[in-house]
């Protein structure tokens, strides 16, 4: 059921078994894991059913680091959380996103993708996913469009499937769910303060909630999960520090710290030997009712032998004129840097262009026909130029020229001519103990520390990104396909200027079974607490290749299993 | 009902126009093998139909790699790098040696004899032809 959180008188103390902080895809997935049981769930969501400004004002804090956008901007603070403006992107971690890595501190889980395994099908149901199947050749096998030919195993093809937009919203899909639960009791408008323990600061006794109406309650229950995101899980712990100054689970000063996000560019730019090499497999596309999209990630084998972490080569065609039409993208930035040897003036203007064609120079026959037909079918353009006609008259003669091609809808397969593929690298981040979150003296509307966000990034990060990029332009150069530019030299000492996150936050209560390097145990427990646990990817002692949100609902599901079993 | 743009006749004159065109293409240009480093290094810029962009490249290469701006060592690499090396150069005729030096090409990229020019990733063999139509 739901309940206004400002219909509850002031000093009122609720009491249940479970307590969950936060009604996002975590707290959600855990509420329901309860719902129709005998444990007595409260759920205290800051936020309405619909946005409101001044909630989602008790997020705003300063970026201190690494540009990032205002704090309020990437989270969403009402029922559904960030959910509510999800991308719907979904991956499960490889195997070896779980794996330490030689030479990185601070890397490998306490679980194995064997420990989560088990929850994924339902985590996937709950998140939208249509299809279970992630097995790159088995959708290879389906799909309309293949990936690149390339020649070499340092760099794999992946399949990352998209959930509807109908579906990616957990509080528009849960709602109806939760109103008619006996048992869960969902309080909205309810803003957690802090967290109050009993005197050795070991059991956490009840929560202290606010309005922005003005009352205050709390609430009591035999375990406490918090739930609300990496920033604000991190920013509860810190500033329930009645007991332990440095707040909750901070004895070794890391929560808060080892902020991590996905950090994404244009690293590199491929200038195609053949412009109609199809790039359909990396681009949106339905295949037997899933949303798919390919993309290209360092190989397992090459992640660990150079202990690199995971990372993930999004393949962005840029066709010819299309430049003009996409002033604000990525693709600007990345064309503007192509030139950029020129504004040092060193290099030529134009290398790239120059580069693409020594590289098809000494590819004759290929240069003028599509690749795969049955008969050699010049291209529209080589057509026109030596008829003298249009393109579009050249098209139309294709029929005549081509046969059955033309009836296969030629132009249509061949699309049109290639500028270049832009390559968008996303990186696991290595952990880095000074990229964090924390408290400052500003002081939101219910009186709570705002927090500011110190994102940084490593000279690792930098080096698995050129390494990648080394190992992918020389598959692409052997392979024929063209010659590819890494944009990020070697001795920039910055970041580019369209560096970004995505919105996907980790890391800031990070799981360990040794509390000197982590906030949680493998089961989300705080160390050094008896009933409190956190849940979301704050507990991702690194972000993995995918995308976060299935594994934290895969997550929410085990800790589900164990309050279950363990606790309640 | 839209009238051809393009009547009958000139689509044979256009198809037949754009085989001649792709045979030109295929056909040897010179099929006189010539012999010695500077034969060779008088040869294979010649392979390269577009040596405007091969002499910007080749320059970048050679700012790059001074020590390599002289046309016989350029030759002399680029030809020990071929499957029977100068026997190849001087042998085969024109198609066939752009065929081999493309295979030379690939073999660089998957053997890691590349070269980062303006942060591009070239293959050696590549490079030093561009290098040797800067000096041709």
């Amino acid at each position: 059921m739901f309940a206004d959180a400002r219909s509850v008188a002031t000093d009122t103390t609720l009491e249940a078994d479970l307590c969950i902080v936060g009604a996002g895809a975590a707290g959600i997935t855990l509420a329901r894991a309860f719902s129709g049981s005998p444990v007595r769930v409260v759920v205290l969501e800051s936020g309405d059913m619909e946005f409101d400004g001044d909630t989602q004002a008790l997020y705003d804090g300063p970026s201190v680091g690494l540009p990032y956008p205002s704090l309020s901007t990437p989270r969403l603070r009402y029922f559904g959380g960030t959910t509510n403006h999800w991308g719907g992107i979904c991956r499960p971690f490889e195997d070896e996103d779980f794996e330490a890595r030689d030479g990185i501190p601070f890397t490998g889980w306490p679980i194995r993708r064997t420990d989560v395994a088990s929850f994924y099908p339902e985590a996937a149901r709950i998140c939208g996913v249509t299809s279970e199947e992630w097995d790159v050749e088995d959708w290879v096998r389906r799909h309309e469009f293949s990936p690149l030919p390339l020649e070499g195993t340092a760099i794999v093809n992946r399949v990352a499937q998209v959930v509807p937009r109908d579906v990616r919203s957990f509080g528009d899909v849960y709602s109806d769910e939760l109103r008619r639960s006996g048992n869960v009791t969902v309080y909205l408008n309810g803003n957690v303060t802090g967290i109050e323990t009993d005197r050795a600061g070991r059991r956490v006794t009840s929560v202290r909630a606010a309005t922005l109406s003005g009352n205050r309650f709390s609430v009591q229950a035999r375990a406490f999960v918090v739930a609300a995101g990496a920033i604000e899980n991190a920013r509860l712990l810190l500033v329930s520090n009645e007991r332990w100054p440095r707040g909750l689970g901070n004895s070794h000063d890391l929560v808060g710290r080892f902020f991590s996000e996905h950090p994404r560019f244009v690293g590199g730019v491929i200038v195609p030997s053949d412009p109609h090499i199809s790039v359909g497999f990396y681009e949106l596309n339905v295949v037997d009712g899933a949303i798919l999209q390919g993309y290209l990630a360092l190989s397992k084998e090459v992640q660990l032998s150079e202990g690199f972490l995971d990372l993930q080569i999004r393949v962005e065609p840029v066709y010819s004129g299309a430049i003009a039409d996409t002033v604000t993208t990525p693709s600007v930035v990345s064309a503007k840097r192509l030139a950029r040897g020129a504004r040092r003036g060193q290099a030529i203007p134009d290398f790239g262009r120059h580069v693409g064609t020594v590289a098809a120079d000494l590819i004759t026959w290929q240069r003028f026909t599509i690749p795969g037909a049955p008969v050699p079918v010049p291209y529209p353009e080589v057509l026109a130029k030596v008829l003298g006609s249009s393109r579009r008259e050249a098209e139309e003669l294709m029929p005549l020229l081509v046969g059955n091609v033309a009836t296969r809808g030629y132009v249509d397969l061949v699309g049109g001519p290639l500028e270049r593929i832009d390559l968008a690298t996303r990186i696991e981040q290595a952990p880095n103990r000074d990229s964090r979150v924390l408290l400052t003296d500003d002081r939101d509307e219910l009186q709570m520390p705002r927090v500011a966000l110190d994102w940084r990034m490593s000279d690792v990060d930098r080096r698995v990104v050129r390494r990648a990029l080394g190992l992918l332009g020389a598959e692409v150069g052997a392979s024929g396909i063209g010659r590819l530019q890494i944009l990020l030299g070697e001795d920039d000492r910055g970041w580019p200027e369209d560096l970004k996150g995505g919105s996907h936050h980790t890391g800031t209560t990070r799981m360990s079974d040794d509390a000197r390097q982590g906030v949680v145990d493998r089961d989300g427990l705080v160390h050094g607490m008896a009933n409190l646990f956190v849940a979301g990817s704050s507990v991702f002692p690194t972000a993995g290749g995918g995308t976060p949100t299935l594994l934290l609902v895969a997550l929410a599901l085990r800790l589900a299993d164990h309050l279950r079993t363990a606790v309640l | 009902m839209a009238q051809p743009m393009v009547n009958r006749r000139q689509l044979l004159l256009g198809a037949g126009a754009f085989g001649a065109a792709v045979a030109l293409r295929l056909l040897p240009w010179s099929d006189a093998p010539l012999s010695g480093q500077g034969a060779v290094a008088r040869r294979l810029p010649r392979l390269l139909g577009h040596p405007d962009s091969a002499r910007v490249v080749g320059r970048a290469y050679l700012r790059l790699v001074p020590a390599e701006a002289r046309p016989e060592l350029l030759a002399k690499l680029i030809v020990e790098q071929l499957p029977e090396g100068e026997h190849t150069a001087a042998a085969v005729a024109d198609g066939e040696l752009r065929e081999r030096l493309l295979d030379g090409v690939r073999e660089d990229f998957r053997d890691g004899k590349t070269v980062e020019l303006d942060g591009w990733l070239l293959s050696r063999t590549e490079a030093r032809l561009c290098a040797l139509v800067v000096l041709a």
